[in-house]
């Protein structure tokens, strides 16, 4: 028998999960044979510790009923009409004084129904109905439980995930993933569900938040509520200054305290309290960002009135990443950092959680690491993994306290495509993996995991609260290697030739000549172009370009001690019809030590080279080459043009004495034949 | 209804004659055609991994391909927008409204980005008039319109049309009640010795209605300023606030400031010395020592200012206006500050 190769093995099982998990979606959802139809949950929303919320659609419905109880046989008591509050959609004939639905599908009503007047910490069963036709529940899966009281030390579970909305296998398997893993840890179930946002792509529309979220979501909705924040794909069709929008519809979050905390007067940002802990959502999305602002007015007074034991803080836009996204440089980022981590840092913050970065990430505890560009000196407190089976929890004392550290957590793997640009000085964890996040919170112990597609773990860390420490700055804190951006589809033979995709043919010929610049470094950007006229004509002679190992064929003999960099350019041309041909396009290359490749004026490939490009080059990696390596091209193809083309090529010595250098490229595509 | 925005360079109102004749279809077509370029927007396509400088180079070669259109350089400006790239942003969605004149979402996100240059508020009242009175006599108006409203509101303040401003605040706080709308009237009213009480009145309706903390702060620091001019009455009740604050919070700092001038203006130095001294420890651990929280920092400024520790309370106030404060927050510490030159009520430290 031939198995399959592990790759094969493993899109089948997460398959598999996948369909396990729509399957479950789907189940004790029952839809009538005539009149109402149930289009969406039910699911919970605004929970405390006497009350919770039940939301659900449906179209013909006209007399919305819950019925609860302590058993799913037993839901012997009644929710008032008068709590079952009604929206419509925008056909839909007013109804009394409430906000129409955004853009739901035309006859859509969205009942929501506070059942209050319950006890804490305490389970219940619930179901819906249209009169007396039942819509869904009554069993065991439709459940809630109230809050504790607040201020306990009850244990509980939340889990966090981000950046998932695709509604893809992706998407789904990560949630099977959390829920094969909670199955078998055989410890608590959820209490929680945190949703850090981009939850419907890509505009966060009814439609993609009932595909993407509620239909994939569905047996976790049911019986847990998940408080959200806004991402920026929802700020597509959703207002954070007005509150209006598909994801204000799916949403009941608190405006008035209703969970604890302060009144923010909007669901754009909140706060609420489970047993012992405060959880404060920010909209890092669309709204004020300033320190004046009403949102950061808002947190102070909220950090200085809870008098909790921890303090959680979610919002969109991480202060702290390189994944796909760069909190150096993009304003939503920079503004969260230096504008509201010194408030929530101020208040005593343990930990923060955020997505948008399509990657895992997790920092040591760090204070005060405010500037811009982000660096770790100065704002380590412990650069230790956190771990209990590693180098041990962090350390702070009972309570909270300003400034003892908190660990940052960007949670952004919850479905969207990774990637990773770089790696962020603050960072102890680093894992390009879709997952998400589970956090246990008991008594003086925080314990937080990501948990990937396979219910595996793939990071742990803890922080425990106890008896009093002194936050200390590590003076030289241990920090992640720099991040070589990852060679993709590189391949090379025992005999140092590149393993090329077949049918691969030369667009520029190994040991063409090139023009090359050698010495000195190119005024501005223009050498990448096509046009590019220099001030005085480049050289040009064969590749490879080098010296100190015998295999170039134009020797640099300068170049040891004296410069690190050569620029070489070649120009070719594509027929016309040519370019719509090209199916796949790859740089085979032998290099030593780095290089940074631009066609048409893109970079298009950048490997062993970790920070800017020509003279402001820095933190080139070591490379000892073994021939030539082949580099996939082929998300460049959108690049060529017809006629003329150019590939420019910067090559890098990781050190100016180096004994060698080497910068040796060749072009190949596969091309369609010609018709 | 008529537009209050004010052009500081002209120190006149923006106002134009209504144009009654056929507002209500040109603005109806408005509608739809918003709608129809909102509609389009969604329907292009959009990757999820993508950061802004991605974004914008695959708009740009988009653009490059098949030609500019109004709908990729307002997301190219969205994505300019998001790396501070102000100027951009500006041309993109210039170049948008070239193209499609009638673009509310482009005009009202224009808008945003040229209120923050003074030398350019002219510019923005024109497109924040020119879309209201597109609108303005439609029914229902579209939510958006409270967001014009208020942005009318904001650039009144910025070219310190005090009057005009809170009659725009109040008129969008009647579309929607929004926090800082109640906020910014009430410093707007600040500005307008005639208007104290209505100010007081609105920020007791503001808090009735929304429970905001915020609104609670400003109702109390209103009650206190200007302290000549506050009634014993409404010393009262802004005690009666700072007392049940101070009660009920974990961090108490800004509460004892405003115990401590109540203290002072009924004559209890040793108390407000007492608050402001408690006040500075419990400041101590949570301003951070390189970056603080400006507020804090603020927080320490004034308290050491009324302690007599000006020196040091005016390092805290350049830190603070380094940190670009705006006058509202730095203001109880410049008028601290300012007390320096008369008798002090409070003890000057060593």
């Amino acid at each position: 028998m031939v198995s399959a190769p592990p790759t094969l093995r493993l899109m089948s099982k997460l398959r598999l999960i996948a369909t396990l998990t729509l399957a479950l979606a789907t189940a004790n959802t029952l839809a009538a044979a005539d009149g109402a139809k149930l289009t969406r949950g039910p699911y919970l929303q605004l929970a405390t510790n006497s009350s919770t919320t039940i939301v659900w659609r449906a179209t013909g419905a006209t007399k919305p009923v819950v019925r609860y109880g302590t058993a799913p046989d037993k839901l012997d008591q009644t929710v008032d009409a008068a709590a079952i509050a009604t929206r419509g959609a925008a056909d839909l004939p007013p109804i009394d004084k409430s906000t129409p639905l955004h853009s739901a599908p035309n006859g859509t009503r969205q009942y929501e129904a506070v059942i209050s007047g319950l006890e804490p910490n305490s389970t219940y069963y619930y179901s819906v109905s249209d009169g007396n036709r039942l819509l869904a529940g009554g069993d065991a899966e439709h459940r809630f439980r109230t809050h504790p009281q607040v201020g306990t030390k009850a244990p509980f579970r939340f889990w966090v995930v981000g950046d998932s909305g695709t509604g893809d296998d992706t998407q789904k398997s990560v949630y099977a993933g959390v829920r094969n893993y909670l199955a078998s840890d055989g410890q608590r179930p959820l209490d929680l569900y945190l949703h850090v946002g981009d939850m419907a792509y890509p505009k966060g529309t009814d439609d993609e938040f009932q595909r993407k979220f509620f239909d994939i979501y569905q047996p976790t909705l049911r019986n847990t509520v998940c408080w959200a924040a806004m991402g920026n794909h929802e700020g597509y069709t959703s207002k954070g200054t007005s509150g209006i929008g598909p994801y204000y519809d799916a949403y009941v979050c608190p405006k008035r305290a209703e969970a604890g905390g302060l009144p923010s007067t909007t669901e754009a940002f909140y706060s609420f309290d489970y047993a012992n802990v405060h959880f404060i959502c920010l909209d890092s999305h669309d709204l004020d960002r300033s320190p004046a602002g009403v949102m950061a007015q808002w947190l102070r007074a909220d950090l200085e009135r809870t008098k909790a034991d921890w303090i959680v803080a979610f919002f969109h836009h991480p202060p702290y990443t390189k994944g796909s996204h760069d909190s150096d440089k993009e304003g939503s980022l920079i503004e969260m950092r230096e504008q509201i981590m010194p408030i929530l840092e101020a208040g005593g913050v343990d930990v923060v959680l955020t997505g948008h970065s399509h990657i895992y990430e997790r920092s040591m505890l760090i204070d005060g690491a405010y500037h811009t560009p982000t660096v770790a000196k100065g704002v380590i407190l412990d650069d230790g993994d956190g771990s209990p089976e590693g180098e041990g929890p962090y350390r702070k004392s009972a309570g909270i306290h300003p400034h003892e550290g908190a660990v940052q957590i960007v949670t952004g793997n919850g479905g969207a495509k990774l990637s990773r640009k770089g790696t962020s000085p603050v960072m102890r964890t680093v894992v390009v993996e879709h997952g998400s996040v589970l956090i246990d919170v008991a008594d003086d112990t925080l314990t937080g995991i990501m948990v990937n597609r396979l219910a595996e773990r793939r990071d742990l860390f803890q922080i425990v609260k106890r008896g009093t420490v002194t936050p200390q700055i590590v003076a030289a804190p241990r920090v992640l290697p720099p991040f070589s951006l990852p060679v993709k589809n590189t391949s090379v033979d025992a005999k140092g030739e590149p393993v090329l995709p077949a049918g691969a043919v030369s667009i520029i010929d190994r040991h063409a000549e090139w023009e090359y610049l050698a010495g000195s470094h190119p005024v501005g950007e223009a050498w990448k172009l096509f046009d590019f006229i220099p001030p005085t004509p480049w050289p040009v002679s064969q590749a490879g370009f080098g010296y100190g190992d015998d295999d170039d064929a134009t020797v640099l003999k300068n170049m040891q001690s004296k410069f690190s960099v050569v620029y070489i350019r070649n120009e070719f041309e594509l027929d016309i019809g040519e370019r719509e041909r090209i199916t796949d396009l790859g740089l085979a290359i032998n290099y030593d030590d780095g290089f940074i490749a631009y066609l048409n004026g893109h970079e298009v490939l950048r490997v062993g080279v970790m920070q800017g490009s020509g003279a402001k080059a820095t933190k080139i990696t070591s490379h000892n080459p073994k021939g030539y390596e082949y580099h996939s091209l082929k998300e460049a193809i959108k690049y060529l043009q017809d006629d003329d083309n150019i590939l420019a090529i910067e090559g890098h010595n990781n050190r100016i004495a180096s004994s060698d250098f080497s910068l040796d490229p060749y072009l190949v595509a596969v091309k369609k034949p010609k018709p | 209804m008529t537009s209050r925005i004010v052009d500081s360079s002209h120190a006149q109102s923006c106002r134009h004659a209504p144009c009654a004749v056929g507002r209500s279809a040109s603005s109806l077509s408005a509608i739809l055609f918003v709608t129809a370029l909102w509609i389009a927007a969604i329907a292009l396509p959009l990757r999820a991994h993508d950061g802004p400088e991605h974004v914008i180079e695959a708009l740009s070669a988009e653009m490059a391909r098949s030609g500019t259109s109004a709908e990729l350089l307002y997301r190219r400006a969205i994505e300019y927008r998001a790396l501070r790239d102000w100027a951009h942003a500006e041309a993109d969605l210039n170049a948008a409204l070239v193209l499609s004149p009638d673009d509310s979402v482009s005009t009202i996100e224009l808008a945003r980005i040229l209120i923050r240059q003074p030398s350019k508020a002219f510019h923005a009242a024109l497109l924040i008039d020119g879309l209201q009175r597109r609108f303005e006599l439609i029914e229902p108006r579209p939510a958006f319109y409270a967001d014009l409203v208020g942005l009318e509101a904001e650039l009144n303040c910025e070219c310190k049309a005090w009057e005009e401003a809170v009659a725009a605040f109040s008129e969008a706080i009647a579309l929607r009640g929004d926090t800082a709308w109640y906020l910014l009237r009430s410093r707007a009213q600040a500005h307008l010795p005639e208007q104290r009480q209505s100010q007081l009145a609105g920020l007791r309706s503001g808090y009735t209605t929304t429970q905001s903390p915020v609104l609670l702060r400003e109702l109390c620091d209103a009650l206190l300023s200007p302290a000549d001019e506050s009634s014993a009455a409404e010393r009262r009740e802004a005690a009666e606030i700072v007392e049940e604050e101070l009660a009920a919070n974990r961090y108490r700092s800004a509460w004892l400031l405003r115990r401590a001038q109540l203290h002072t203006l009924a004559g209890r130095s040793a108390d407000a010395e007492a608050d402001l001294r408690e006040a500075l420890a419990e400041l101590a651990p949570r301003i951070h020592p390189t970056r603080p929280d400006v507020d804090l920092v603020i927080q320490r400024g004034t308290a050491r200012a009324l302690l007599g520790q000006v020196a040091e309370a005016r390092a805290d106030l350049r830190q603070a206006e380094w940190a670009h404060a705006p006058d509202w927050m730095l203001a109880p510490l410049v008028e601290a500050l300012g007390d320096r030159t008369a008798p002090t009520a409070v003890s000057p430290d060593d």
